[in-house]
């Protein structure tokens, strides 16, 4: 741990991307990299997840960090064979382990801004009671952090990690969609724990997005 | 024999693997109607793929031949079913997302204007998929058209002309095969009753553009 705290500290994560991909892909043993990328990357979106639910009380806010965390582990998970296979056509060689490295960057990077953003969500979040206005800020915070996190990916072919990033970027746009759609799936999230009001049903996270947004008054 | 190892060899094993990711999607493609409807198309969905390549490949392989590409036979089936490998990959790897929005996002149980929203936005995810995946493997195969025939070769129309013959047939083998998603309002059958009654070309000219005209404002 001490040589990943040392070389792939958070502040050279989010300065220079490059470096911890260049690690990923290089040593010779990449467990503890892999382990720390995915700590910070379920904590971040933990902390996120905190902030929102504060909307409802602490009992949905422990809950909510829990369900984010969740829908980070499980979207990852459900999109990594697509990360394979569409890494491999863009012409990456990385065995599996490897790649689930790389894959875990992004997904650190975006972690770390959720984080950041954590505060700013917390204050809007426990001084409105508008559940459209929520759901519209959170979403256009972890766009901010999305946008950020997507630039790791795009080392990858500096570093001739891959020939062509289309691949890279449709996995990261399916990551985002499954993410969204878990967060439908485990919906309510801003729902006070007890209350009568709980979505039934499946539907679809922009159908659901939408009914939430014209909760807006 | 070196030809024959670069791009033709591994055929079965290509046939094989194009069978089983257009079977597993096939699987997935149906999974919201039933789970009968689900095994029905992982079985007519390869058919489709794999019908569909062998019932044109004489035409590509002659086609290529007046183009100038020089290609043998089993060259022309390694290069197109190397393409619908790319392609299987690709519907293999995003097989396990659209289940999950199949199982989690359409709902079924409801009203039939729910239901039948549910399968239009099925539709239009299913069209996403296997769009995307086709041009990646017409991408695939151009680049290795490209890097195999001789220069002389009009490789653009020997393009043009087997995307037109896939089309053609995939299609009209596609309406033989219905139901394929499997409408909310229609019973589970391996086949339809009128799977041979007509064409798709004589229902699009005959059913699908005059409705579109006569709801529009052409009427």
């Amino acid at each position: 741990m001490n040589a990943i705290n040392t070389r792939t500290s958070v502040a050279e994560l989010l300065r220079n991307p490059d470096t911890c991909l260049g690690h990923a892909c290089e040593d010779a043993r990449t467990g503890g990299l892999t382990a720390f990328l995915l700590l910070l990357s379920l904590a971040g979106s933990a902390a996120f997840g905190f902030a929102i639910g504060s909307f409802a009380g602490w009992g949905v806010a422990f809950l909510d960090a829990a369900k984010m965390a969740g829908i980070m582990l499980f979207s990852f998970a459900l999109c990594y064979p697509t990360l394979y296979v569409f890494s491999a056509l863009g012409g990456c060689k990385l065995s599996p382990k490897r790649l689930l490295a790389l894959g875990l960057v992004p997904m650190a990077v975006l972690g770390c801004l959720l984080a950041a953003l954590s505060p700013i969500m917390w204050l809007f979040s426990v001084s409105t009671e508008s559940v459209g206005f929520i759901v519209f800020f959170s979403c256009g915070l972890a766009a901010v952090a999305v946008y950020f996190a997507q630039r790791p990916l795009l080392c990858a072919k500096e570093r001739g990690l891959v020939i062509s990033l289309v691949g890279m970027r449709v996995w990261f746009f399916v990551l985002i969609v499954v993410a969204l759609q878990s967060v439908t799936l485990v919906r309510p999230m801003l729902s006070p724990l007890g209350a009568e009001r709980t979505p039934q049903g499946k539907c679809f996270f922009l159908e659901h997005f939408k009914s939430a947004i014209l909760e807006m008054r | 024999m070196k030809r024959e190892n670069t791009f033709g060899g591994g055929l079965l094993a290509q046939v094989a693997f194009v069978a089983l990711t257009t079977g597993v999607y096939g699987a997935v493609l149906a999974a919201w109607r039933s789970p009968r409807m689900a095994a029905y198309v992982a079985v007519k969905l390869p058919m489709v793929f794999v019908g569909t390549t062998f019932m044109v490949s004489v035409f590509c392989w002659m086609s290529s031949l007046a183009a100038g590409a020089e290609l043998r036979y089993r060259e022309v089936l390694g290069a197109v079913f190397s393409a619908m490998s790319v392609s299987g990959a690709i519907l293999l790897a995003l097989a396990p997302v659209v289940l999950f929005f199949i199982l989690s996002g359409a709902p079924d149980v409801g009203g039939r204007d729910a239901l039948r929203f549910a399968h239009a936005c099925l539709m239009l995810v299913h069209i996403a998929v296997l769009g995307g995946a086709g041009v990646a493997g017409n991408i695939a195969l151009v680049r290795s058209l490209r890097q195999r025939v001789p220069p002389r070769c009009r490789l653009s129309l020997m393009l043009v002309l087997w995307l037109l013959a896939f089309a053609l047939v995939g299609c009209q083998f596609g309406w033989m095969m219905r139901p394929i998603v499997g409408s909310p309002n229609i019973a589970v059958e391996f086949l339809r009753a009128d799977a041979l009654d007509s064409n798709f070309l004589e229902s699009l000219f005959g059913q699908i553009i005059p409705h579109f005209i006569n709801k529009g404002a052409i009427r």
